[in-house]
């Protein structure tokens, strides 16, 4: 998969403002979740998970990049693996320009 | 597992008996604002307040729940066998009230549907625009011949958070080399689904510890199948060969007579008779009385739902989530429960500013410790399909999977535990 320039141009368009508002909408309830295993945004270093591994800090391109390979099955997780396989490719855009920071 | 901190443990003793009202500063801005009064503070309620408030400021939000504190259903069996300390699964809603939630030690006593009030135990009477149901499971003590609720701290099932965990972690610690424990797994569905099994493990590790491997753990099972059951039964043979024995439905372990609840004294639907040295009994299970009261159950004893945001199809402006609700095929946990509250959130807030509904995307995760360093793990991502709640993909631990592997899962489930309780209760 070429997961890498896809997402890259979403996250620009993104970034544009021309991505539709359903993508938002969805990423709203999914990315909900996320803090529930990989910490809340913004705590402090003390309170990140140890064993889990941080999106914090990440760029879009690379969340989005890592959730592709997830769904892909070219990374082995455990939890992550069966969550990221019925994400649809807006869905991944979205929980990657939700999450991401700006290079 | 963190240390032990003995404050925690002070504000559960105090918080089992307070009540009143803790009015927040923020609560004033959204004091004309409509109001939305969510009954549980458990990981549904507490997370749906939580996000609610982040989402809309302009609503009054209300939380009622007698407990401020209590212990978690999830880590309970750690705590049982002294994995982790009584006061390290000690959490609740009551720091919620210093972000802008209107947070009552006060419990629910009665809704009516129609009109949305809600009564209360200390006799206030709320005026609710929408109502939030996240009460929680109540036992079902009337299933099984001989079994009363007047039974509980004898064969102590420590499901609901109460005094019981530590009853039972007690009788845990004080059992002989050698003994025979009996863990009584209800009938489908009911609150943690693979709990029973981890307790079952949890407690082979503990009579095996220190050399010793004589006892025995029977799990005595309504159901023939459950929750990560290969994992399970893999991780038996590899851990604790001979000790777990599980008895399903179809070998007649369904419990059929409690014959002398002070002797631990069983008959089987097979009609055999065990006779245990200590029993956790997990009765059968339905939606918490206040469901019931309100007129949110169906003939199942659970309240259905439309799966795109929880509403009731019952009755219109009260969401129902977490375990009290139908949600299958998601299961009763604690993940279901955050996800639930996060999406009626979304969509309450969504409402009331106009916008259109989110789109119903669900998560769940549930982690199996079967001895320390050796976790499992199941969960899915849940949506909406032909207007039904339905899996978009789920999974467990691979069977085949290195013991590396067990130990990291167990290390997922450690932290997994540490930010699922802050995100819920702050």
């Amino acid at each position: 998969m070429t997961a890498l320039p896809s997402s890259l141009g979403i996250a620009l368009a993104l970034l544009c403002g021309i991505a539709a508002p359903a993508a938002a909408e969805q990423a709203g309830s999914i990315a909900l979740s996320c803090p529930v295993c990989h910490g809340a945004v913004g705590s402090d270093a003390a309170h990140a998970p140890s064993a889990v591994p941080s999106f914090y800090g990440r760029s879009a391109e690379e969340i989005g990049w890592q959730l592709r390979e997830f769904r892909a099955g070219s990374r082995q997780g455990s939890a992550m693996s069966r969550l990221a396989n019925a994400l649809t490719d807006d869905e991944i855009d979205a929980l990657a320009h939700r999450y991401g920071v700006a290079p | 597992m963190p240390a032990f901190d003995p404050r925690r443990r002070r504000l559960l003793l105090a918080g089992l008996g307070l009540s009143g009202l803790m009015r927040s500063p923020v609560a004033q801005s959204a004091a004309n604002g409509p109001h939305v009064v969510v009954i549980g503070g458990g990981f549904g309620g507490a997370s749906c307040a939580r996000t609610l408030r982040r989402l809309a400021p302009q609503v009054r939000i209300t939380l009622l729940e007698p407990r401020a504190q209590f212990f978690t259903g999830p880590s309970t069996n750690a705590a049982l066998v002294g994995l982790c300390a009584e006061g390290d699964i000690v959490h609740g809603p009551g720091a919620l009230a210093a972000e802008g939630i209107e947070l009552r030690l006060d419990r629910a006593i009665s809704i009516d549907p129609v009109t949305r009030r809600v009564r209360t135990a200390s006799g206030a009477t709320l005026e609710a625009d929408r109502i939030v149901l996240s009460p929680g499971v109540a036992m079902r003590w009337d299933l099984v011949q001989g079994l009363a609720e007047t039974m509980r701290d004898q064969m102590p099932h420590a499901w609901l958070g109460d005094t019981q965990v530590a009853t039972l972690r007690r009788r845990i610690d004080a059992l002989r080399d050698g003994a025979t424990v009996a863990i009584v797994a209800p009938p489908n569905p009911y609150r943690c689904p693979p709990g029973p099994y981890e307790r079952a493990s949890l407690i082979a590790w503990h009579l095996r510890r220190g050399g010793r491997g004589r006892g025995k753990v029977l799990v005595l099972d309504a159901k023939d199948d459950f929750s990560k059951r290969p994992l399970f039964q893999l991780g038996w043979d590899t851990l604790y060969p001979g000790t777990v024995e599980w008895v399903s439905r179809e070998k007649g372990g369904e419990l059929a007579e409690v014959l002398d609840a002070r002797r631990n004294h069983l008959r089987l639907r097979n009609g055999s008779r065990v006779q245990a040295d200590l029993v956790s009994l997990v009765p059968p299970q339905r939606a918490a009385d206040i469901a019931v009261e309100g007129d949110l159950v169906d003939e199942s004893l659970w309240c259905p739902v439309n799966p795109a945001n929880f509403e009731s199809t019952r009755h219109r402006g009260i969401h129902v989530i977490g375990d009290a609700c139908h949600a299958h095929p998601m299961p009763k946990s604690a993940f279901s429960a955050n996800s639930q509250g996060k999406l009626v959130a979304l969509s309450l807030a969504a409402h009331l500013s106009g916008r259109a509904p989110p789109e119903a995307r669900l998560v769940n995760t549930c982690y199996s410790l079967l001895a320390p360093g050796y976790a499992i793990s199941v969960g899915g991502l849940y949506g909406v399909v032909s207007e039904r709640l339905s899996t978009l993909n789920d999974g467990m631990s691979p069977l085949g999977a290195a013991r590396e592997y067990r130990a990291r899962e167990a290390a997922y489930a450690h932290d997994w535990y540490e930010q699922i309780t802050r995100d819920s209760f702050g």
